[in-house]
């Protein structure tokens, strides 16, 4: 059947985070979060290579230990960032998994793993749209429709280059991207929705402060809001602080202990590494509800056991500088807003790491003891606002979502290098998006006939000191002395904060322009097509290799039932010969699981199964003979169809024996 | 002279630099007009009628993208004390 036009379609927020994320559905007037097929409202943002498949979110994670070199993490840490990055250099040497670049002068990262024995090279954005495509499944398992649009979330502080990656990878996982949102700022919807359930509508303008610090990055946003609308006044942050570099600063503690009392260093050791990280995730997050924990991992390296006991106060030293340092953002934006620190009505926490008692108590503190705003669930609040951001664009919400407006902000200041090396801002940080600007500029040599638009993001002075983003030329200029000819730059930013500039020269009007991040290691709209494709050819795979899966499945439950049945044969019924044969054939099958049955498909499990079947049938068929009394009454339904009334032939395990026969005939 | 084939080293020094002459546009709109608010508004009028105003002019909800670059240009300058005081003394 072909599905009709009118097939039901579901806009969902997505809350693509660097360790989980989370999906939201706005449905019948409410926003329902997505429990996975594991049950979990949260997903692992993890990604496997197996022997046999590829693993998505947690049952990925549930084989890192075994498999680290091939489970791949942190996506977001990389997306957008170029392979020669400083933060890219020195995450690398914690990931378990190789990243090497391309190669080309864009120099992107890439991921390199080995998938049924072959070397494969995952762009990040790749990664991430595995990601999202899980989270898309979720989606659909649980609205029964398909999912072809989503808003997907990132942190305000993201820039130019790390938002179009991620746009790009919703479109590789085939989905229609209705907008880039800022985590905090979904977060503050979020807030907002409670607010107004709970004391009637916002009448009065109230100000927040949205604290937003997850597994790997972190944000400050101050808001106003007032009768539904969310004007974002200001935002802060920093895209690489959260709880994996509270993780590592426990690990290297760890390491350098266990150093010190087995004198071997354990950090080549990629499966010790992954072990011990676990465990000091784990202990990060009990410390958080109890005062000290032990870390123990078993034959951690060279046979040698690993226990350490770590206080509260012991972790909240080894990140101090971390905890400290994100005040500084939540000063700088208190200070963009204009807002006085009384003016902030609430302090709305959002991310597992706002449950981090220091955290809270520095925050608590800075704004001289006033109490947090913990109503909200820190780890679902960011799908929550996407969920209901899906549904105002998409046009599927209430009446009183549809009237809901946000107003957010481009967290960097943007602009051209002019000479000198001089940065000439154009829009600066914290405009309301969608925005544009330009300005006229002109030669500074006589007779100049082109001119080179630098576009920076950063607040330094000069250009160096800021974050390069692209470049192109304008030509043809009609030769004239310098400071005479006029060319205007125009800076655009969408709703989604993404850039884009344009250069026009007033007298010959010749034009040019870039969406900026094609520049900067920007995947083309080719390579996204190349790589929908092969997503494509994923999903075919996955599905394929899901029916393998069950074959298998399928077949080892029957081996177990078959041994069962040969454990609970009785001697007097079962000649010798026949247990031997019987029990050689299974051990045959054991035999061909563990060697063949790593490449085998459907057709060779079934045709595996069917063999025990048959070796099964003949030998009960035997039994049969001699012992008729077995079956009390053979009733024919149809030509060819036999089915035993009643009687038979019941095990004392309780298994039926007509489980393991198929009919003689 | 080839255009557009100059080595690297130059580009630099081809650069763009800046007219004298932009803010003059920006001196000839009326921001409070375009607010709907008197000059002796209070910023929590200027606020009131900013969002009343973006409900309906905000592109998301299907107004022109000019006008609300208008509002916004006009509403971050009264909605800023400093540069609302600049922009005063120049009217």
């Amino acid at each position: 059947m072909s599905p009709s036009p009118e097939e039901k379609s579901y806009a969902v927020g997505i809350d693509l985070g660097t360790t989980y994320s989370c999906v939201g559905v706005y449905k019948d007037g409410e926003v329902q979060i997505i429990a996975n097929d594991q049950g979990n409202r949260t997903t692992l943002s993890y990604v496997a290579w197996t022997e046999q498949e590829r693993l998505l979110g947690d049952a990925a994670k549930n084989q890192v230990a075994s498999n680290p070199t091939n489970t791949v993490f942190d996506a977001k840490r990389l997306i957008g960032r170029r392979f020669d990055d400083p933060i890219v250099q020195a995450d690398l040497k914690l990931w378990p998994f190789k990243v090497v670049s391309d190669g080309s002068k864009d120099d992107k990262p890439l991921i390199e793993v080995f998938y049924q024995g072959v070397e494969k090279r995952f762009h990040p954005e790749e990664i991430s749209s595995m990601i999202l495509t899980k989270m898309k499944q979720t989606g659909e398992a649980y609205l029964g429709h398909r999912v072809r649009e989503a808003v997907i979330t990132v942190p305000a502080y993201f820039n130019d280059a790390q938002r179009q990656a991620t746009k790009d990878a919703g479109e590789i996982a085939g989905l229609r991207v209705l907008r880039i949102v800022n985590e905090p700022t979904a977060a503050a919807i979020a807030y907002g929705l409670d607010k107004s359930d709970k004391s009637g509508v916002a009448e009065k303008e109230t100000h927040i402060l949205v604290f937003d610090m997850g597994g790997g990055t972190f944000d400050v946003s101050v808001l106003a809001i007032q009768d539904s609308v969310f004007e974002v006044k200001a935002t802060a942050g920093d895209p690489h602080l959260g709880g994996e570099d509270f993780d590592n600063r426990i690990l290297s503690h760890c390491i350098a202990d266990f150093r010190r009392k087995h004198q071997s260093d354990p950090t080549r050791n990629q499966r010790a590494l992954r072990r011990l990280r676990t465990q000091c995730e784990r202990a990060k997050r009990l410390l958080s509800t109890q005062t000290s924990v032990t870390i123990e991992v078993d034959s951690l390296h060279e046979g040698n056991d690993f226990s350490i006991r770590l206080s509260r106060a012991k972790f909240e030293e080894l990140c101090i500088d971390y905890f400290k340092k994100a005040m500084e953002p939540v000063e700088q934006c208190l200070k963009d807003s204009n807002l006085p620190q009384k003016a902030i009505t609430d302090i709305v926490m959002v991310g597992g790491s706002t449950r981090i008692p220091k955290v809270q108590e520095l925050i608590k503190a800075f704004f001289n003891g006033k109490e947090l705003c913990k109503s909200i669930n820190p780890d679902e609040a960011v799908a929550y606002g996407a969920a209901v951001q899906a549904a105002i664009v998409s046009g599927q919400g209430s009446e009183d979502v549809q009237n809901m407006l946000l107003l957010d902000v481009a967290p960097l200041s943007l602009g051209i290098e002019t000479a000198g090396g001089m940065m000439q801002v154009l829009i600066e940080r914290n405009s309301t998006v969608p925005t544009s600007k330009s300005q006229d500029f002109t030669t500074f040599e006589d007779y100049q006939d082109h001119v080179d638009i630098s576009v920076y993001e950063g607040e330094r002075a000069m250009v160096k000191d800021n974050n390069f983003l692209g470049k192109f030329t304008l030509k043809d200029i009609p030769k004239s002395l310098r400071g005479v000819p006029k060319i205007q730059v125009t800076f655009t930013i969408d709703t989604n904060g993404i850039l884009q500039v344009r250069a026009e020269d007033a007298k010959s009007q010749k034009r040019s322009e870039i969406q900026i991040a094609n520049e900067k290691g920007r995947l083309t709209q080719n390579d996204i097509q190349k790589m929908l494709q092969e997503a494509e050819k994923y999903k075919g795979e996955d599905e394929i290799s899901k029916g393998d899966m069950l074959a298998k499945e399928e077949l080892k439950v029957y081996m177990q039932r078959f041994e069962k049945g040969i454990q609970d044969l009785d001697d007097t019924k079962l000649q010798r010969e026949d247990r031997e044969r019987l029990e050689g054939k299974l051990a045959d099958a054991y035999k061909w699981l563990e060697n063949d049955g790593l490449k085998a498909g459907k057709p060779e499990f079934d045709g595996k199964q069917k063999e025990l079947q048959a070796v099964m049938n003949t030998v009960m068929l035997k039994i049969n003979r001699s012992q008729t009394e077995f079956w009390d009454q053979q009733v024919v339904h149809h030509e060819g169809e036999k089915t035993i009334d009643k009687g038979g032939f019941i095990l004392h395990c309780g298994v039926d024996i007509r489980d393991l026969i198929e009919d003689p005939q | 002279q080839a255009p557009g084939s100059l080595p690297k080293s130059s580009a630099t020094s081809a650069s763009a630099s800046q007219a004298e002459a932009t803010r003059k546009q920006d001196e000839e709109e009326d921001f409070y007009g375009l607010l709907r608010v008197s000059s002796s508004a209070s910023l929590q009028e200027i606020r009131k009628k900013f969002r009343e105003l973006v409900m309906t002019a905000h592109p998301e909800k299907g107004g022109d993208p000019k006008t609300f670059q208008k509002l916004n240009k006009a509403y971050s300058v009264l909605s800023d004390q400093k540069k609302r005081q600049e922009y005063d003394e120049k009217r």
